[in-house]
C-alpha cells in the first residue's frame, strides 16, 4: 500500500468509525448477546464478570461489593447525566447495568468499558463508598434479617467454603481494606475476556464473538446433599424467619427448575394473602455444591409452625402429583407470561440473560422455550428435588415447636 | 446476593393528579368469555380510516418509538393507536375515558376505577396478567399487560375494566370508607394539607380528584351509574396498543366497549361541597408557594422542576425542602414546599422556598440547562422503557393533548430547551400561590 492509499484508508476509517455499529465496543468479551427491541426507547447493557464476594481475600470480606460499587461511582460521576450506571455484586458475579440515551450508546459502553477495565481507580470515590458501606452495617447491626441472611447461606455451601461469607463484608472486614486490595482484585480478575454481555435496545450491535458451547454448566450436577436438616435458632424478635433449601439432582433445565419454583411460590401465595405471612420468596439459586431452590418466608411467630408445614406441604404435594392436562397448560401459561412480562423490564433482561450467559453459555429464548416444557418435564424436574435443610429463626414460643 | 443500588441525586418529584386507592384490592372469580366478531360496515369504516390517517414521521429515530404506527378513527370505535410489536413477546393495552367530575361527584372516578381494577384481578390472575385502573387529571385508565399470544384475554380484560359498576352494597360501603380514610389520612399529614391547600389556591375551579367527605357520602350506586353513562362514550375513549395484532383484529376483540354517542349534559351544575376538615395542628412550621404554568406538557416545567430541586437540595440543617411538578386537567403546578422548626429554621425555609426561581434564574447557563434536559429524557426514557411504561407515555400525551404524537412531541420540545428559553419561560409563570400551616 502506498502513502496515499494508507492516508485514504486511514481518512476512511476516521469517517467511517463514529458511524459504524461495533464503534462503542472496545474490549473482547467471552459472549455478547444481541436482543434487538425496536419499541425500546433507552440502551440498555449489562456486563457480568465472573467476579463475586467468594473472591475476597481472607478477613477482606467485602472487597468485590467495594471495588464494584467504586467502579459504578466512578462510570456515573464521568457518565451523568446521559447515562447511568448500576451495580449488583453478588456471591459469585457482578453485574453492570448501563441504562443510556440511543444516541449515546457507543461512547457510553466505552466510558464504562474503560472505567471497568482500565481506569485508575478513584481513592476519593472508594472512600466514599467505604464510608456509606460502613454507616449501612452499622446501621444494620443485630438486624435479624441480615443474621437469617447470614445463617440461610450456609445451608448451601460447605462450613469454610468462601461463597458464604457476607457479600458486604464487616464492619471490621472493611476497616482493613484498602484501595490496594480493590486494585490488586481488580487487577487480576476484571477482564472482558472472562466477562459476558447482554445489549437491550433499538439499533444495537456488537461484534461477534464466539460463544461458549452451549450447554456446559459451571455448577456442579449436584444434589449438594442427600439428608435433610433441620436448625431453628432463637432470638427475641418479632417475626419468626423460615428457609427450605432443596438440593436439585442431576443436570435440569433451567427452565423446568424456574417453573417448579413458580408453582411453589404461586401454591404458596393465596388469595387474599394471609395477614401472618409477612414475606415469601423461591429463588434458584446455583451454589457451590449444585443447584438449589430456596423457599424463604417472614412469619408471625404464632403462626410459624403452620407456615412450615405449609412449605412442606405444598411441595410434598407438587412432587406426587405434578399438574398435568389442561391444570399444567393453565399453570404453564402464567409462568411464560410472568417470565416474559419480568423480562420486558430491559434491566431485568439482561441481569437474566447474562446469568444465562454465564451459566450454559448461551441466552434462553423465553416465548418458545417455555412453551416446549410438557408436564414429563416438569414432573421430572419436581422429582429431582432432595430432602431439604430447614433452618427457623424467631422466637421461642414455648409449647409450640415442631418435634 | 448483595442489593443494586441507585443514587438519588435530587429531591424533585414529578406527581400528575392522579389519586389511586393504595388498599389491597380482592378479586373476583373468573368468569365471562371471548366474542371476537365485528360487522361488514364496521370493517369497511376502519379499513378506510387505516388507509387514510398516516401517522406523520417527523420524529428523531429514537424519538420515533413514541410515534404509533397505526392511527385509526372510525365511527362508533375507540380511536386506536398502535404500536407495533414483535410476535411472541409481551402486549400492553392501555384504555382511555375522558371523565369530568361535578364537584358533588368529586371522588366517583377512583370509585369507578377501584371497582374496575377489583373486576379485573382474578381472570388476569388465571393468565398472570398485570392490569391496573387509575383516575388521571383527564379520566380514567385502564391498563392490561401479558403475554402476547394471550391478547384475547387481554382485550377480554378490558372490557371487564369498562363495564357498568354494578357493587355489593358492603363492596361500595367498604370502599367508600376506604376513599374516606385517606382524605383523613391526608388531613393529619400537614405536607399533604400543605399541598391540598396549594391545589385549591391555584386551581379552584378544578373539584379534587380524591373527593371530600360532603361528596363521598353521597356517593351511591346511582350516581356511579350516571357519571359512568355519561363518561364511558365508545366514541370518546382512546386505546394505546402494543402489540403485533392487526388493528381490525383488536377491534373486533374489544367489541366496541362502553355505550354508543349521545348528547350529554354539561357537568357543571351542583354546588361546591365545601372544604374539608381541619387536621390536627402541626409540629413544624410549614410553607409552600406554587407558581401556575397555563399550559400541559411543556417540558421546560420538567427542566425547572429538576434544577429548582437541585438548589433547594441543602437547605440546612433541620429544613426540610422538596420540589413537585403536578399535572392538573389543564394546567401544571410547579411546587416548592416544605417544613422546618424554630423560628431561625423557619426563616431560612421561607427564604429557601422564595429564592428558589429567582436563583435557577441567576444560576441558568447553557451547560447546566443541557445536563438537566438530558437527565429529564432519561428519566422520562426509563419509565417507558417497558411495553407497559410505554403505552402509558403515550397514552398520556395523547389524554393530555390530543395528539397522537404528544409524547413525541414532548421529547421534540425538550430536546429544544435552552438557557433562555428557560429563562423566558419563568419569567412568565408569575407571582405564586403562597399557603403556611403554622403550630
Amino acid at each position: 500500500m502506498n502513502v496515499r492509499n494508507a492516508r485514504k484508508a486511514l481518512l476512511t476509517v476516521l469517517i467511517l468509525a463514529p458511524f459504524s455499529p461495533l464503534a462503542g465496543q472496545s474490549a473482547d468479551y467471552e459472549a455478547v448477546h444481541v436482543d434487538q427491541r425496536p419499541r425500546t426507547p433507552l440502551v440498555t447493557i449489562g456486563i457480568r464478570l465472573p467476579i463475586g464476594s467468594e473472591r475476597d481475600g481472607s478477613g477482606l470480606a467485602g472487597t468485590a461489593w467495594l471495588l464494584g460499587n467504586t467502579l459504578a461511582a466512578q462510570a456515573n460521576t464521568a457518565l451523568e447525566p446521559r447515562a447511568g450506571i448500576t451495580v449488583d455484586v453478588g456471591r459469585s458475579s457482578t453485574l453492570f447495568t448501563l441504562s443510556t440515551l440511543p444516541e449515546q450508546w457507543r461512547s457510553t459502553w466505552s466510558t464504562l468499558e474503560r472505567t471497568l477495565f482500565d481506569a485508575e481507580l478513584d481513592p476519593d470515590a472508594f472512600q466514599q463508598e467505604r464510608s456509606t458501606l460502613s454507616d449501612e452495617l452499622r446501621f444494620q447491626r443485630g438486624s435479624p434479617t441480615l443474621d437469617f441472611e447470614q445463617e440461610s447461606v450456609q445451608l448451601l455451601a460447605s462450613p469454610s467454603s468462601p461463597w458464604a461469607r457476607p457479600t458486604r463484608g464487616t464492619l471490621e472486614s472493611i476497616e482493613s481494606i484498602t484501595a490496594a486490595d480493590l486494585e490488586g482484585l481488580r487487577r487480576s480478575s476484571y477482564l472482558a475476556a472472562d466477562a459476558v454481555a447482554a445489549m437491550i435496545g433499538a439499533g444495537v450491535a456488537a461484534a461477534p464473538l464466539a460463544h461458549r458451547r452451549a450447554g456446559v454448566s459451571r455448577s456442579p450436577d449436584g444434589p449438594g446433599w442427600v439428608v435433610g436438616t433441620r436448625l431453628t435458632l432463637t432470638q427475641e424478635v418479632t417475626s419468626t424467619w423460615i428457609s427450605f433449601a432443596y438440593p436439585v439432582a442431576g443436570p435440569v433445565p433451567r427452565n423446568a427448575l424456574d417453573f417448579v419454583a413458580h408453582l411453589i411460590q404461586a401454591r404458596l401465595s393465596t388469595v387474599p394473602p394471609d395477614p401472618n405471612r409477612f414475606g415469601l420468596s423461591v429463588r434458584v439459586i446455583d451454589a457451590p455444591l449444585g443447584s438449589v431452590i430456596t423457599v424463604e418466608a417472614a412469619v408471625a411467630p404464632e403462626a410459624a409452625d403452620r407456615f412450615e408445614r405449609e412449605i412442606q406441604r405444598v411441595v410434598s404435594s407438587l412432587t406426587e402429583q405434578p399438574p398435568s392436562a389442561d391444570f399444567f397448560g393453565w399453570d404453564r401459561r402464567r409462568f411464560r407470561a410472568e417470565l416474559l412480562l419480568t423480562d420486558s423490564a430491559p434491566e431485568r433482561a439482561v441481569a437474566r440473560i447474562t446469568s444465562d450467559l454465564l451459566r450454559d453459555g448461551q441466552a434462553r429464548h423465553l416465548a418458545e422455550e417455555i412453551w416446549e416444557i410438557t408436564p414429563q418435564a416438569l414432573a421430572a424436574a419436581l422429582l429431582a428435588l432432595g430432602e431439604p435443610r430447614i433452618l427457623r429463626l424467631g422466637p421461642d414460643l414455648e409449647g409450640n415447636d415442631i418435634p | 446476593m448483595g442489593w443494586p443500588r441507585t443514587r438519588r441525586t435530587s429531591s424533585c418529584l414529578n406527581r400528575y393528579d392522579t389519586e389511586p386507592l393504595g388498599s389491597p384490592h380482592f378479586p373476583e372469580a373468573p368468569s365471562g368469555a371471548f366474542c371476537v366478531s365485528i360487522g361488514s360496515a364496521l370493517l369497511a369504516l376502519i379499513l378506510l380510516a387505516l388507509l387514510t390517517a398516516p401517522v406523520a414521521l417527523h420524529a428523531q429515530a429514537s424519538d420515533a418509538v413514541f410515534l404509533p404506527d397505526t392511527v385509526l378513527r372510525a365511527a362508533g370505535v375507540p380511536r386506536v393507536l398502535i404500536l407495533r410489536a414483535n410476535p411472541g413477546g409481551v402486549a400492553a393495552l392501555r384504555l382511555s375515558v375522558p371523565l369530568l367530575e361535578r364537584p358533588a361527584e368529586a371522588g366517583v372516578g377512583r370509585m369507578l376505577a377501584a371497582l374496575s381494577e377489583r373486576r379485573m384481578e382474578g381472570p388476569a390472575r388465571e393468565i398472570g396478567a398485570r392490569v391496573s385502573a387509575q383516575r388521571t387529571p383527564w379520566g380514567l385508565t385502564y391498563s392490561v399487560e401479558g403475554a402476547a399470544a394471550d391478547i384475547e384475554h387481554l382485550a377480554y380484560l378490558l372490557r371487564l375494566a369498562v363495564e357498568e359498576p354494578a357493587p355489593e352494597l358492603s363492596t361500595l360501603e367498604r370502599l367508600r370508607a376506604e376513599l374516606i380514610l385517606d382524605l383523613d389520612r391526608r388531613a393529619e399529614s400537614p405536607g399533604d394539607r400543605l399541598l391540598a391547600d396549594l391545589r385549591r389556591a391555584a386551581a379552584p375551579d378544578l373539584p379534587s380528584l380524591a373527593g371530600s367527605h360532603v361528596s363521598l357520602r353521597r356517593l351511591e350506586t346511582s350516581l356511579m351509574r350516571a357519571v359512568w353513562r355519561r363518561s364511558h362514550r365508545t366514541s370518546s375513549m382512546s386505546l394505546v396498543a402494543m402489540t403485533s395484532v392487526d388493528p381490525t383484529v383488536l377491534l373486533a376483540m374489544l367489541q366496541a366497549p362502553g355505550l354508543p354517542a349521545e348528547d350529554v349534559a354539561p357537568p357543571f351544575d351542583a354546588a361546591d361541597p365545601g372544604d374539608p376538615p381541619a387536621g390536627p395542628p402541626p409540629l413544624r412550621n410549614w410553607y409552600g408557594e406554587a407558581r401556575v404554568d397555563p399550559s400541559l406538557g411543556d417540558p421546560h416545567a420538567a427542566v425547572a422542576a429538576l434544577l429548582m430541586s437541585q438548589h433547594v437540595a441543602d437547605a440546612g440543617p433541620g429544613v426540610e425542602v422538596g420540589v413537585r411538578l403536578w399535572e392538573l386537567r389543564d394546567r401544571t403546578l410547579l411546587v416548592v414546599a416544605g417544613a422546618a422548626l424554630g423560628r431561625r429554621a423557619t426563616a431560612t425555609l421561607n427564604a429557601v422556598v422564595q429564592a428558589a426561581v429567582p436563583d435557577v434564574l441567576l444560576a441558568l447557563d447553557p451547560l447546566m440547562v443541557r445536563e438537566a434536559v438530558a437527565r429529564v429524557e432519561l428519566v422520562y426514557r426509563t419509565r417507558a422503557s417497558t411495553p407497559g411504561g410505554l403505552v402509558e407515555a403515550v397514552g398520556r400525551g395523547v389524554d393530555g393533548t390530543g395528539r397522537a404524537s404528544g409524547a413525541s412531541d414532548y421529547l421534540a420540545a425538550l430536546a429544544r430547551v435552552t438557557a433562555a428559553s428557560l429563562t423566558d419561560y419563568l419569567n412568565r409563570l408569575g407571582a405564586p400561590v403562597v399557603v403556611e400551616i403554622v403550630p
